[in-house]
């Protein structure tokens, strides 16, 4: 290589990797602005979520009809780690309503029949009873309408079914129609935190 | 049948017969006096509901029995046996086989221990672990999302019935560990049936022969004849509302014992034949 070209591959090379930490450092900003504007369920004021209110009938589905998404951002999410693998899961089955013939339930609790359930490790063919049950939310189909979730929660379930903002598919509106919808005042911003005061309000000086 | 509830001993709080933190399980005996094991301690009340005396124990317990001569307490990897003075006797150490001691009963020299992180019960006898009890019948373990696995010793002393919540059923085991027996499933209108993911959770046989067994969402008591059919359940309102795992115990005098975990209370009921 002689002199003219090494000289020109060093400037494109040098103009190359600018371009990548320039632009490297853009989107790390903005995914940091993003995260400061983020909304978020607060868990004990969300109807679906908190204690003490249960039974799928007395949903609140503003998550699920407000969002401007088409699919809301608000999706449920099984936590595997406390999840009981039921036969007969409350969150998957209607079981409220009417048996089928091999003694479970003969409806699904999803509208979207967005929870699939499988059968974890070798199974009893003789005896559903007798096996584990995996329960996994399909993202495709749920639209975070929480009857899941409020059928699975203490002390019915063990709520290891819960709703969340997924952030990856949040648009971060700066006014947030499930927030300006929600009944409980549960649908928060996470903005950045205010700097501390330099001195405590009526503190001495 | 007539159940009724009398009225509610114990409770949170820092008086003597009050229990700081958690109440654990109940058991009674044969002079019909109950036992309340909570924090680290059992408290023994008359049959009048007045504490008597307060037995601490060397670990938190969670599951009581009371034998002839002696209280036996588990423990998590072992069981401890008391006189009724609270001086320890001896304590079956076997941490490797036993997790959570969440269910006893005690007759003769024989011991069933229900271990609720391996999902099975062990049978001991003259302190000796002799074999496994359902392993046969349930291949997977007793299946208790709810956390725990309750027993309790049958009226005739020659059988131990247990609460399977997840299958919605009461198994019966002889003390050879073989099943005898099962009544109960699914169903959440019938209340003969089992509802939600998994109940009963507990369990308790009364002198009579009858099985007492409670639920959680909606908390609650059913009693049934010892051959699985539906007598009657516990009224309303009485346990708080988001309580789960109710332990039982009966004496021989028509009450029924039911703990509300959550309140640390015991709430007392009165099982009366109606006559015909």
């Amino acid at each position: 290589m002689n002199d003219p070209d090494r000289r020109q591959f060093l400037q494109r090379t040098g103009r190359t990797t600018c371009a990548v930490a320039l632009g490297g450092t853009g989107i790390v900003l903005g995914r940091r602005a993003c995260s400061e504007d983020a909304w978020a369920i607060v868990p004990n004021k969300c109807v679906n979520i908190r204690l003490g209110v249960t039974g799928s009938e007395q949903v609140c589905d503003v998550c699920a009809t407000d969002c401007v998404l088409p699919l809301s951002a608000v999706r449920a999410v099984n936590d595997h780690a406390e999840c009981g693998r039921c036969c007969i899961c409350p969150a998957y089955y209607d079981v409220r309503g009417p048996m089928g013939p091999d003694g479970l339930p003969a409806k699904k609790l999803c509208p979207r029949d967005a929870i699939v359930r499988t059968p974890i490790g070798e199974v009893d063919p003789y005896d559903p009873l007798n096996n584990f049950y995996e329960y996994t939310i399909d993202e495709s189909k749920c639209n975070g309408c929480g009857r899941c979730v409020m059928e699975c929660k203490d002390p019915a379930g063990l709520g290891s079914i819960r709703l969340e903002v997924r952030y990856d598919l949040c648009v971060c509106c700066n006014q947030c129609s499930i927030a300006q919808h929600c009944p409980e005042e549960a649908y928060c911003r996470i903005g950045p935190q205010p700097a501390p005061a330099r001195t405590l309000e009526g503190g001495h000086v | 049948m007539q159940f009724t509830h009398s009225h509610t001993l114990s409770g949170k709080g820092d008086r003597a017969e009050e229990f700081h933190v958690r109440l654990a399980g109940i058991a009674t005996d044969a002079e019909h006096r109950l036992y309340a094991l909570g924090d680290r301690e059992i408290k023994r009340f008359t049959p009048d509901g007045e504490l008597e005396a307060q037995l601490p124990t060397s670990d938190a317990g969670w599951s009581i029995a009371v034998g002839e001569d002696s209280l036996w307490v588990g423990l998590q990897g072992g069981i401890e046996q008391l006189d009724f003075d609270g001086k320890p006797l001896q304590r079956i150490e076997d941490a490797d086989r036993l997790g959570l001691v969440t269910g006893l009963a005690v007759v003769g020299e024989t011991l069933l221990a229900a271990d609720a992180t391996n999902r099975t019960i062990h049978l001991y006898r003259s302190g000796k672990w002799v074999q496994e009890v359902g392993n046969k019948v349930n291949t997977r373990g007793f299946m208790i999302p709810n956390g725990v696995l309750d027993l309790a010793l049958d009226a005739d002393h020659a059988s131990v019935v247990v609460a399977h919540p997840q299958k919605h059923r009461v198994e019966r085991y002889n003390l050879k560990g073989v099943l005898t027996d099962r009544f109960g499933h699914f169903g959440m209108n019938d209340p003969a049936d089992f509802g939600g993911c998994c109940n009963p959770t507990n369990i308790t046989a009364t002198a009579e022969g009858m099985i007492a067994v409670s639920e959680k969402a909606p908390p609650r008591v059913k009693v049934f004849t010892s051959e699985g059919e539906f007598l009657t359940q516990s009224p309303d309102g009485v346990f708080d509302s988001n309580t789960k795992n109710i332990d039982l115990a009966a004496d021989g005098h028509g009450r029924l014992y039911a703990t509300d975990p959550l309140r640390c209370a015991i709430e007392v009921f009165l099982l009366q034949a109606t006559g015909h």
